[in-house]
């Protein structure tokens, strides 16, 4: 017999037909030859005249192929499809075990066959799908770069971060000779570093420049296996007191500034008004762990060159925090206790200074992210919920596609089809739409991660490698496939069974049969719990973020602009000349038009820096020596609280008077009068920094103003109180200025007004108080954003859930209600029988989301602000919200069974 | 043979007739419409492929391809809704035209 594809292919001129193996064109014709060439030889005909009568008149091939193009049936045959066609050939050409892949791709390739058949369908599924898994995606990519891979150190995990635990402070830095002795008594360190951060003024050409600085000990590039891209980082002999001045710069700071000069070695850099050499470069992409305030790193300098003041006080804490790594096979419980054996040798040793004291130890990576991991894993929690939404609506989807093609099956099976070929066949199409959609997701993933980062990349330190790589992607094909069995294998097994008994039990042709729509129910009831799970979570972030916004910090932070300026040392050695230096600064700004105050203070509400000082009040000698009382402490100038907009609520503020040589004075806050004098008058109180009976002076209460809430408006702050500017002068200062419009407007005015005074001073850390608020509440920002739009998209996929079964399970009963209609129904009492249908399994999925909420509620208190995990008015408000969303849903085919034409009904459904 | 001169259109009502009461394959349709019109109209593949082409388009049929055991697969035409409805009208029109033209030609009275 002849080759009729052959046949037809070779002269039938279609352009998209050549090469193509199996095309349904050629196909379809081929087997019309086919055909009438059988029917003449059954009739008797010898094969070539059968072969005749079967090409007999063919005509113009042409003017066919034409005409078919004309018709447009020449299928855009996808190229997946395609290559899945090619390969399954070959496939099965081979036999053997290669039949069963080639049965599986001729499956996949019906599947997308299939699913472009019903564009509708199937583009509702892919988005909703998408949906999902892109959110899932988002939040895991998250997830990895943060809490799942490595930093990006060699061997990471022998990496320690270690703090003090102090008798009355349970977080404390760590003091310079307590590190000193920790690294050389430990048994189980390779080696220790410490490091602190600040800034550095760059004085050279041009106008000088704040430099953020890491200051760390030698040890520390060995200890994170960190190799300079170019020269060396530091000597042991180099990180000591009076040490050579020697300074590793950072890769981004070698770019800017050098252009990338390899010729920099050796290079000479005035820093604070001393020169130092340029010994090493760090690669780029060598970032280190801790950024602390820093915005960026610039440079590298060693820590104990500047351990002149804390060198031998073990009671200063200037900001240290120390870094370790494992000698090999320590684990971390080994080196607890190795440090609590160190800690108590010097309780013994000193105990004047370190009793009670004690060893915080930490794995690195943990400590880097403690404040991550519980916001992500609510987030992961909602986009899996998100996720189980999207997968019951998908699958309440390929149900209901299933009623119509229960015919198809139906003659599938009749047809031969066992059992498992028809559910292996459903199942691959529901895995194709899942992957696809998985893809789809993906790629909506990509971008989504971006646009997070943009939101809040600022938090994450940038040791995090956050983005869409190949392990997430695996991840989220893993997700994607089991989802897509799970919630693809329900429908094609219900397929299966066609419910014969229930189908005669009803006696109605009804499509779809009880048991189906019993799981369908089951899915509603499913999906509504989760999205009131959902939309409660979200309720309560939302709640959570509104009272964050409305929370007074107790300052007024509206038109007031802050500088940083950091007067060296080696320029301004003596106090009276940094004394004259605030005096003509504040005088100066404070003549500039549009200002309508100007101070400086040591510590700045929510701004990097804070000073926590232990004192004691007159009369209340502590118990137990060694124990103190830790306040926030700041030094601020005249016109401080004004400025600032901080209540003075008795006595006065500070004036140029309270000078070095005036009676020593100070201003506390309304929580430490409350707390030590509740029934008197606090103006005329003494307190002392230090230990109780140590020879520190007293200083005499002046004023009491509100209190602030220093680390922003969400945590809670420690009793404050201020000492006068010229009483405790320091290096740096934040200087506020209250102006009367714009305050950004000031910048370049207090530039200029700090240049006139000395050209070599650089600002640093120029902001508005509104935008330091801001920061403060931007991480209930982000959750009420991330958290609201999953419940938004959990809402949206709900209702459509609801309509749908409501819909479906309506239509299906239509003959019953039209029988209720003509024997009297009233049109109302339709509507309520099919609303209360639905609202029966809504009211079952809200019980079961206030359980969910409840569970997840937990999880969240500890992130809430003013707002209880249980809060009422969202646990009430969302479920109502809920199911007026889903009454609105099921109304709709609720009235269209209330006009059906009952005749008409019976005549369609009998 | 009265095939080439019938207009396009009424092959259109010659294929949605066959395909009223059950899906057929397009060896079957030519077979069947040569069947009952007693021999005497009779199409070649290449006439009334494409026109099957044309149908799909227009959403009046729907092409499935169908496996059968021990056969090779076929592709089997069905009326969709929209064919129903086509076919009601061509119904209407192809009476009304035939009682026109008999009026017109004296083989009956209005």
């Amino acid at each position: 017999m002849r080759d009729w594809k052959r046949y037809v292919r070779e002269r039938l001129p279609l352009p998209e037909t050549k090469g193509t193996s199996d095309d349904s064109v050629v196909e379809e014709l081929a087997g019309q030859f086919e055909d009438l060439y059988l029917e003449a030889l059954e009739r008797g005909a010898t094969q070539d005249e059968a072969e005749a009568y079967a090409v007999e008149g063919m005509g113009d091939w042409g003017a066919l192929a034409e005409e078919i193009v004309r018709a447009g049936d020449v299928r855009m045959v996808s190229g997946a499809e395609r290559w899945l066609e090619r390969t399954e050939a070959r496939a099965r050409a081979r036999g053997g075990g290669w039949t069963r892949l080639a049965d599986l791709e001729r499956d996949v390739r019906f599947s997308l066959r299939t699913l472009r058949k019903s564009p509708g369908f199937t583009l509702v599924a892919l988005l909703t799908l998408a949906l999902g898994i892109g959110a899932v995606t988002t939040i895991f990519s998250l997830i990895d770069g943060v809490l799942l891979k490595p930093l990006p150190y060699a061997d990471s995990d022998e990496l320690v971060y270690m703090w003090e635990k102090l008798a009355s402070f349970e977080n404390a830095m760590v003091t310079y000779p307590n590190f000193l002795d920790w690294r050389e008594r430990n048994r189980v360190f390779e080696d220790l570093a410490a490091f602190n951060d600040g800034s550095i003024n760059l004085t050279e050409s041009g106008d000088p420049l704040e430099l953020d600085v890491v200051r760390v000990s030698a040890s520390m590039f060995p200890i994170l296996r960190a190799e300079p891209l170019l020269g060396r980082t530091f000597l042991p002999a180099e990180d000591k007191l009076g040490g050579e001045r020697v300074v590793v710069l950072a890769y981004g700071f070698w770019q800017d500034r050098f252009g990338g000069d390899p010729g920099v070695i050796g290079r000479s850099l005035t820093l604070d008004g001393n020169p130092y050499t340029v010994i090493g470069v760090m690669a780029r992409d060598f970032e280190f762990p801790v950024r602390g305030d820093l915005e960026r790193i610039d440079v590298f300098v060693a820590i104990e060159q500047f351990a002149e003041n804390w060198i031998d006080n073990r009671g200063s804490h200037p900001g240290i925090a120390v870094i370790g790594r494992f000698a090999p096979g320590v684990t971390l419980e080994r080196a607890r206790q190795d440090m609590e054996r160190v800690a108590l040798e010097l309780e013994a040793e000193y105990p004047d200074t370190n009793e009670g004291s004690r060893v915080h130890v930490a794995s690195l990576h943990e400590r880097m992210t403690r404040n991550l991991r519980e916001p992500m894993m609510l987030l992961l929690l909602a986009v899996s919920l998100l996720l189980l939404i999207a997968c019951t609506n998908v699958a309440n989807l390929v149900l209901a596609r299933g009623a119509v093609r229960q015919r198809e099956i139906a003659i599938r099976t009749s047809l031969g089809a066992n059992g498992p070929r028809i559910v292996r066949l459903l199942l691959t199409e529901s895995l194709a739409l899942w992957v696809l959609g998985g893809l789809v997701g993906i790629a909506f993933a990509h971008g989504a991660t971006r646009a997070l980062l943009a939101l809040r990349g600022d938090q994450l330190a940038p040791v995090f490698q956050v983005g869409i790589d190949a392990r997430v992607v695996a991840a989220t094909l893993a997700v994607t496939l089991l989802t897509g069995l799970v919630f693809g294998l329900m429908p094609a097994l219900r397929s299966l069974r066609p419910d014969l008994v229930e189908h005669l039990k009803e006696g109605a042709r009804s499509s779809g049969g009880v048991g189906r729509n019993r799981l369908r129910s089951a899915l509603v009831v499913v999906e509504v719990g989760l999205a009131v799970a959902l939309l409660i979570a979200a309720g309560l972030t939302v709640r959570s973020f509104v009272k964050m916004m409305k929370a007074s910090p107790g300052f007024d932070p509206e038109n007031v602009l802050s500088v940083e300026i950091n007067l060296p040392t080696a320029r301004y050695p003596e106090v009276i000349q940094r004394t004259a230096f605030y005096h003509e600064l504040l005088d100066r700004v404070r003549a500039i038009p549009g200002v309508r105050s100007a101070a400086t203070s040591y510590v700045l509400p929510m701004a990097p820096g804070g000073w926590q000082n232990s004192f004691h009040v007159e009369g209340e000698p502590p118990e137990q020596s060694g124990v103190y009382t830790i306040a926030e402490v700041s030094s601020v100038s005249t016109d401080y609280f004004q400025t600032m907009g901080i209540p003075l609520l008795r006595g006065r503020e500070f004036t140029r008077a309270d000078g070095q040589d005036a009676p020593l004075v100070v201003i506390v806050d309304a929580t430490l009068a409350e707390r030590y004098w509740p029934n008197d008058d606090p103006i005329g109180k003494r307190l002392k920094t230090g230990d109780y009976s140590s020879d520190s002076p007293w200083r005499e209460v002046v004023g009491v103003v509100g209190h602030v809430k220093l680390n922003g408006v969400v945590r809670e702050a420690l009793p404050q109180w201020y000492m006068p500017h010229w009483q405790d002068n320091d290096d740096a200062y934040f200087l506020t200025v209250k102006t009367a419009g714009d305050p950004t407007r000031l910048i370049e005015p207090i530039r200029q007004a700090v240049l006139a005074i000395d050209p070599a001073q650089p600002i640093a850390e120029v902001n508005t108080m509104t935008a330091y608020v801001g920061a403060s509440t931007a991480d209930g920002r982000f959750m009420a954003i991330l958290l609201g739009s999953f419940a938004a998209a959990a809402l949206l996929l709900a209702a459509v859930g609801i309509y749908g079964v409501m819909a479906q399970a309506t239509a299906e009963r239509g003959h019953e209600i039209g029988v209720r209609i003509a024997l009297g129904a009233t049109g109302g009492e339709v509507l309520g029988m099919v609303v209360r249908q639905g609202m029966a399994r809504v009211i079952l999925g809200v019980i079961l989301g206030l359980a969910l909420a409840v569970a997840i509620g937990r999880l969240m208190a500890g992130s809430l602000f003013g707002v209880s995990a249980l809060d009422p008015a969202t646990f009430v408000a969302a479920p109502l919200f809920l199911s007026a969303v889903a009454l609105a849903a099921s109304l709709v085919p609720a009235r269209r069974a209330m006009r059906l034409d009952p005749v008409r009904a019976l005549y369609l459904v009998t | 043979m009265f095939s080439s001169q019938l207009k396009k259109g009424s092959v259109e009502l010659l294929i949605l007739s066959i395909l009223d009461d059950q899906p057929r394959h397009g060896y079957q349709i030519g077979k069947l419409i040569e069947l009952r019109s007693g021999g005497r109209l009779r199409f070649r593949v290449s006439s009334l492929y494409p026109i099957l082409c044309r149908m799909e388009k227009k959403g009046w049929i729907e092409g499935r391809w169908v496996e059968k055991a021990g056969q090779r697969r076929r592709r089997y035409y069905r009326l969709t809704a929209g064919g129903q409805a086509a076919l009601a009208e061509e119904q209407r029109t192809w009476v009304e035209f035939a009682a026109a033209v008999n009026q017109v030609i004296g083989l009956s009275h209005a």
